[in-house]
């Protein structure tokens, strides 16, 4: 998914859904979907080596 | 003062009915007919329950009467129409939900109404609460007061416009990417983003689990504290709200050098609009003029911020709206096109945005360990007109967000405050953030600056 945002791909994704868009809709959105593609892919990348996921999202121990 | 109550605060509406000098019904009937006559030029109100106001005031005028009072009592607010109320519909300003009618009050409603307060109608939004700039093409268009060509934000847009053109006394926004503090900046009214989880969303319809919040939507701080007196607190049937004591109290702010103010220099003031940038700076020199530590500060790691944002709140909606696809023919193009963009996302991806989200708190709650306070703009660009904003990709549309949903990421405090006038006499917003669960700082902060400036007081000429 990530390696080939490709035009044929997000036709199928929408097929999936049974949405047909016209011309220029499919143009729009698929605008949306390269952008984002394009985010999760650096966001795949990151190896979090200085973060441990059982961290707390905020600490109060010094409160 | 004036003797009409459309710009009254909470505190002087109390005081009416305290001193006798107007009953609910009065003040309430004067709403209605400043709604019939000012509804039609800003479509700020998609519904107004005129006979159910009318029978509430008189109900509340008897709790009165017989020595009941609380902190909202007789207060007129409006719902954005994502907020359940029994019997009533809750369109989310979609075509999708145009006749879906709610089975039972939100939390919240159920706050307003065990107040005694008077739910004066559902105000416009914009589709499913998924834009920036306030416009929907399913519903009356919403403007601005300040200047009726323009947009007034989004995507509580009816609720800031309600409030900015003294249509109530507060209003009640949700915000996923800044949908309380946008439209509140482009108003001129001070909007409040609580912490995460702290006012319960159930009964409000969801966009994204992780990021939504609900907040108040008022002429000051101080009224947006009242508010929260009200409705925060924890909620065990909403699995997001927190059981945690948060304590809303005004303080006379005498240590004003003991509370941190942090300026990011980066990011926050990049490519923003010149007069946007004169205006803030200028508000920060204010705060460090009244003796606050005001100090600037890099921020490194928010860049990535808005892309996470976006990245964990996409496939949240995707998934929240896989039934309304069904019918995509009724959606409006610009929130289809919005949406549609985050089709396909994997569980690997969707798990990263969410990892990603994790340590970008964590980096931030690090960064607040010196910092009471962040100043920042809330909005970086102008208010655009209308015309120039209905197609989805606007550069304002895309922008517009930049700032506000950094703090739906990390679940932060954060307000609006009105900070001055552009060069076009549109009002500009003063962001303050502060740290997780300090809620009561942040609000306290924003009432001592509202002391201090007359901002907030300004009104739009109607």
């Amino acid at each position: 998914m990530t390696e080939f945002p490709s035009k044929e791909m997000f036709l199928n994704l929408l097929k999936s859904r049974k949405i047909k868009l016209s011309k220029e809709d499919f143009d729009q959105s698929y605008l949306s979907f390269i952008n984002f593609r394009k985010n999760y892919k650096e966001m795949l990348n990151d190896d979090f080596k200085d973060f441990e996921p059982r961290q707390r999202i905020f600490d109060l121990s010094d409160e | 003062m004036s003797n009409e109550p459309f710009y009254k605060s909470i505190k002087e509406i109390r005081d009416v009915y305290q001193n006798k000098d107007a009953s609910v019904t009065e003040i309430s009937n004067s709403f209605l007919e400043r709604i019939k006559n000012l509804n039609p030029k800003i479509n700020a109100y998609l519904e107004v329950f005129d006979k159910e106001s009318i029978s509430d005031a008189k109900k509340t005028d008897d709790y009165i009467k017989n020595g009941n009072k609380d902190i909202l009592t007789g207060i007129i607010v409006g719902l954005k129409d994502l907020v359940d109320v029994k019997g009533k519909i809750t369109s989310a300003g979609s075509k999708i939900l145009e006749k879906s009618i709610a089975k039972s009050n939100s939390k919240i409603t159920d706050d307003f109404y065990k107040q005694k307060s008077i739910i004066i109608g559902k105000t416009n939004l914009v589709e499913f609460a998924f834009g920036t700039l306030g416009i929907n093409s399913n519903t009356p268009t919403c403007r601005n007061p300040w200047d009726l060509e323009k947009v007034p934000g989004g995507s509580s847009s009816g609720s800031a416009a309600a409030v900015s053109a003294g249509l109530c006394t507060f209003a009640i926004g949700t915000d996923t990417g800044g949908s309380v503090r946008m439209p509140a900046s482009l108003c001129g009214i001070t909007g409040f983003k609580p912490s995460y989880g702290i006012v319960s969303r159930r009964g409000v319809l969801d966009l994204s689990w992780s990021m939504d919040h609900v907040g108040p939507m008022a002429r000051s701080a101080e009224d947006c504290l009242e508010v929260m007196r009200v409705i925060s607190g924890f909620d065990l049937a909403d699995k997001y709200s927190q059981n945690i004591n948060s304590d809303f109290s005004k303080i006379d702010i005498s240590n004003r050098s003991e509370i941190s103010i942090g300026i990011p220099k980066n990011y926050f003031f990049d490519d923003i609009d010149a007069d946007i940038k004169k205006t803030i700076l200028s508000a920060a020199n204010k705060f460090d003029n009244l003796g606050y530590k005001v100090e600037e500060i890099e921020i490194p790691f928010v860049e990535e911020g808005r892309n996470i944002n976006v990245g964990v709140l996409l496939p949240e909606a995707i998934s929240i709206h896989k039934t309304y696809l069904k019918n995509y023919e009724k959606y409006t193009k610009t929130v289809l096109n919005r949406l549609l963009g985050g089709l396909g996302v994997t569980a690997d991806e969707y798990l990263a945005a969410s990892r990603k989200m994790s340590k970008f708190n964590f980096e931030m709650s690090n960064l607040m360990k010196n910092y009471d306070i962040l100043l920042t703009p809330t909005v970086p660009v102008k208010t655009p007109k209308i015309k120039d904003s209905e197609s989805p990709n606007t550069p304002e549309a895309n922008l517009m967000g930049k700032f506000t949903g950094v703090f739906n990421l990390t679940g932060q405090p954060s307000i609006s405050v009105p900070a001055g006038l552009s060069k076009d006499n549109m009002p500009i917003g003063l962001m303050l953030s502060g740290r997780i669960l300090r809620d009561n700082d942040v609000l306290n902060v924003a009432i001592d600056w509202q002391k201090e400036t007359e901002f907030h007081k300004l009104i739009p000429d109607i």
